[in-house]
Parts: C-alpha cells; structure tokens; sequence
C-alpha cells in the first residue's frame, strides 16, 4: 500500500514537472521533485518500503530524462544510501536538518549530473549556466524543501492510520 | 581475516567502479531500442497529453477573452511584419524561381516534397540538465528512431525513442546533441552543440573563416540525419582567442525551445534523401 501510494505521488509529481512546471516563468530552473521522497524515505522508512520505490523512481526518471540509462538510477541509489547513512548522525526530526539534506540531496544530484558529462559523455558540453542552475536548485530546495517533507510526512502518517484501520493485523513499514 | 572497515572500504570502491562502469557501458548506447523506458514514457505521456491538452485551452481562454488590451498593439505590430514578409516573399519567389531553374540546367535530381507529419508536444524534460520533449505520435503514425524534427522557425532535434504512439526526441541544445552545420555565407563547416541556456554553440569552425553576428546557420546534410539547408540559428557571439585553430562562435536557435508546441516529424524517406 505504502509502495503503491509512493508510485502514484511520483507519477504525479514527474507529470507536474513535465508539463505545468516548465511552463512558469521563475521555475524554469527547479530540482528535482523526487529528491524530497528518497530524503523522507531513507530518513524515516524502512529499506523493504524505500527500494523498491526508489528503483521505480530512477527506471521512471531515465526513461523520460534526455541522459543515458541508468543515471538516475545510480544517483538515486547512491543518494538513498548516503542519506541513510547520514541518518545515523542527524537529529532527522529538526526541520533546518531537514532543508539541509533536501539541498544536500539536489547538489548530490547535481554533481552526479555534471560529473557524467565531464568524465562519461564525451564531447557534451558543461551548460555555461551551470554554477546558476545549481545555485537556483539549492535554494528552491532550501526554500520549498522542508514544506514537501512536511506534506509527505502528514500524508504518510494518514496512510499509516488507514492502513490499521483496513488492515489490523498488517506489520507497518519499520517492521512494527 | 579481514577488519570490518576493511571490508567496508572495498565494498564501497567495488560500488563506485561499478557504479562508474555501468554508466559508462550504457552512455555509449544512450538510447537501447528495448527496455523499461519505453513502457514508462507510454505509461506517462497519456496523462501529460490530457495536462498539456487542459493548460491550452484555459490559456486560449485568457488570451482570446481577457487578454485582448494587447491585441490591438499585437494587430499594428504585425501588419507591419506581414508588409515586411511580403517584400521578403517576393524576393524569395525570384530566389526560388531562379534556384529552380539552375538546378534544372545542372540536371540536379528534383526532390520531391513529401507532407511532413505534424505531432504536438506532450511533455517536456524533468531534468533542466538534459534537453528532451515528448511528442504525441509514434510508431503506429511512421515515426522511427533517428528522424530529423522540424518546425517552421528550424531544426528541432532528433527522435531518439519511440513507442506506439509516443516519441521522445533530443533537442538541439542537449548537451549530447550534434548537428553538422555551415555558416549560409561564408560556407564555414562546424558542429552544433547544445548545452547552453537557450544556446548552442558552433564548434570546429576554422579561424581563417570571417564569421560576423547575425550570419545564418544551416544544416550541411553531412551527418546523415538532417536535409541540408534547414535554417538553425543566426551567430550570436564570435571569439578569436589568441592561439588555436578554431574559432568559439554562439549560435543563438531560431526555434524557441520554451515555447514550443507544434512539430514535424521528417518521414524517412525524405530524410534519407539526402544531397
């Protein structure tokens, strides 16, 4: 149930961003909407519910994005495992903690993003805006970042009270 | 045998290597013919299809019953350029008239002008890294993979996926995208290259070559994939560095990527007909 309500946000966020986002003037530079969803997931989610919503995440982005396949894959993997690790150390519950690693997240991805075109794609060329678009997406990130954490986190807590409702005897996400 | 932290530091180099490995494997094949990408774009394009079909039309709304205070500048201001296009079109139908009857003293093979197939863009690019649009016609309407995309301003880009009846299609200012292309005057070869905000960039082009802004660039037909002599930009910026064989020359597109709607897909057998 978890899975498949993550599935349908995503669906629904890529088409938000594929089709009304572009069409705004100021959000022409904007992250990635699924960096939030693989932050709240590593954070507060177990690895059973997290991997396959992330591998469904990266096989949806590369399809539609203009890179080769399986780079957002690989970003998102990587980005999962990096988080979750950070966890360890973060108090995840502070909300400026939270802005941070959604920013974190975006430069992550950024670098990945930049590093395939220097080393992997030859003759690609860097985008001259390149420094702007990872300045502009780190503060949409900082900005709008914890807000997305927040809805994720009410609408997963819902879906948590529905599922004990439908569903008794089913052991939740963590195991529990 | 080993400590924990041992293990734990070549696992993780086993998985950057991998990691490095897999996508330098699948970036010299970027676009397989087969995979889960296509089931994802034919799972996705629909709903984009019936959000951008919905945008337009509450957008036509405003333009056409609230926004008419600026029609009426809009009105001066393209009588004026249809008076302009239609000097402009009298010269061109001299230029074509003349160009026809060269060609038909050179005994040059005529091309026959095939419809070309219009297709709507659905959905664009998620990522502002990569430049890509989805466009709602696909195999079942004759589109195939490595068809040149046009619209009437120029060159678009190139279909790089295709599903039954969505295509996905690298723009021209993508930064893996390349074009050969010359300067319309002075015939100087080079490559277009994406990769810039609303830019491209020429590269290779000699320094010998006079390159002055506002010089148009055209596609050469020499890369197998474009008809030559399809309009792309017009030079925006020239640089001579010190040393060097090459010149640095931007290329500002005429297709205007941010507002693009309407396409055409050229049919394979025009695209193949090439000079």
């Amino acid at each position: 149930m978890t899975i498949l309500f993550y599935i349908l946000v995503s669906l629904c966020l890529v088409l938000i961003k594929t089709t009304l986002i572009p069409a705004l003037p100021l959000f022409d530079k904007f992250y990635d909407l699924l960096i939030p969803i693989i932050i709240y997931l590593s954070l507060f989610r177990s690895i059973r519910e997290g991997i396959p919503i992330i591998l469904f995440f990266g096989i949806i982005m590369d399809s539609l994005c203009g890179g080769p396949p399986g780079l957002y894959l690989t970003t998102y993997i990587w980005l999962y495992a990096c988080m979750r690790w950070l966890s360890q150390f973060l108090h995840t519950g502070n909300m400026v903690l939270a802005a941070l690693a959604v920013a974190m997240g975006v430069v992550f991805e950024c670098m990945v993003l930049l590093g395939y075109m220097v080393i992997l794609a030859s003759g690609a060329i860097i985008p001259t805006d390149a420094a702007k678009t990872v300045f502009l997406q780190t503060i949409w990130a900082l900005t709008t970042g914890p807000v997305i954490l927040i809805i994720i986190d009410r609408a997963q807590k819902q879906l948590d009270i529905w599922r004990v409702h439908i569903f008794p005897d089913w052991l939740d996400g963590n195991g529990k | 045998m080993f400590s924990k932290k041992m293990v734990m530091i070549a696992g993780l180099i086993i998985l950057v290597t991998l990691s490095i490995s897999v996508l330098s494997l699948s970036s010299r094949r970027p676009y397989p013919a087969y995979g889960p990408g296509r089931v994802a774009i034919a799972l996705v394009a629909p709903f984009q299809k019936i959000i951008v079909a919905t945008t337009r039309y509450f957008s036509d709304i405003w333009e056409h019953y609230f926004f008419l205070v600026t029609v009426v500048d809009d009105n001066r201001t393209l009588r004026k350029a249809l008076q302009q296009a239609r000097a402009l079109n009298h010269q061109l139908k001299e230029a074509s008239l003349s160009n026809e009857r060269l060609r038909k003293l050179f005994d040059l093979k005529q091309k026959m002008a095939q419809p070309l197939l219009a297709a709507q863009v659905v959905g664009k690019d998620p990522s502002p890294w990569f430049q890509t649009v989805v466009l709602d016609k696909g195999v079942s309407d004759g589109v195939r993979k490595g068809l040149p995309v046009i619209n009437p301003e120029g060159v678009v880009g190139i279909v790089v996926e295709v599903t039954a009846h969505y295509a996905k299609v690298m723009l021209i200012t993508d930064p893996n995208s390349a074009v050969d292309a010359v300067i319309q005057d002075s015939r100087a070869r080079g490559i277009i290259k994406g990769g810039t905000s609303g830019y491209c960039v020429l590269n290779y082009v000699l320094r010998k070559h006079d390159v002055a802004i506002g010089d148009a660039v055209v596609s050469s037909g020499m890369d197998g994939v474009f008809p030559k002599g399809l309009p792309i930009g017009q030079v925006a910026i020239t640089v001579k560095r010190e040393s060097g064989i090459f010149q640095d020359v931007t290329v500002t597109p005429y297709v205007d990527f941010e507002r693009l709607e309407e396409v055409f897909v050229v049919p394979i057998s025009q695209a193949e007909d090439r000079p």
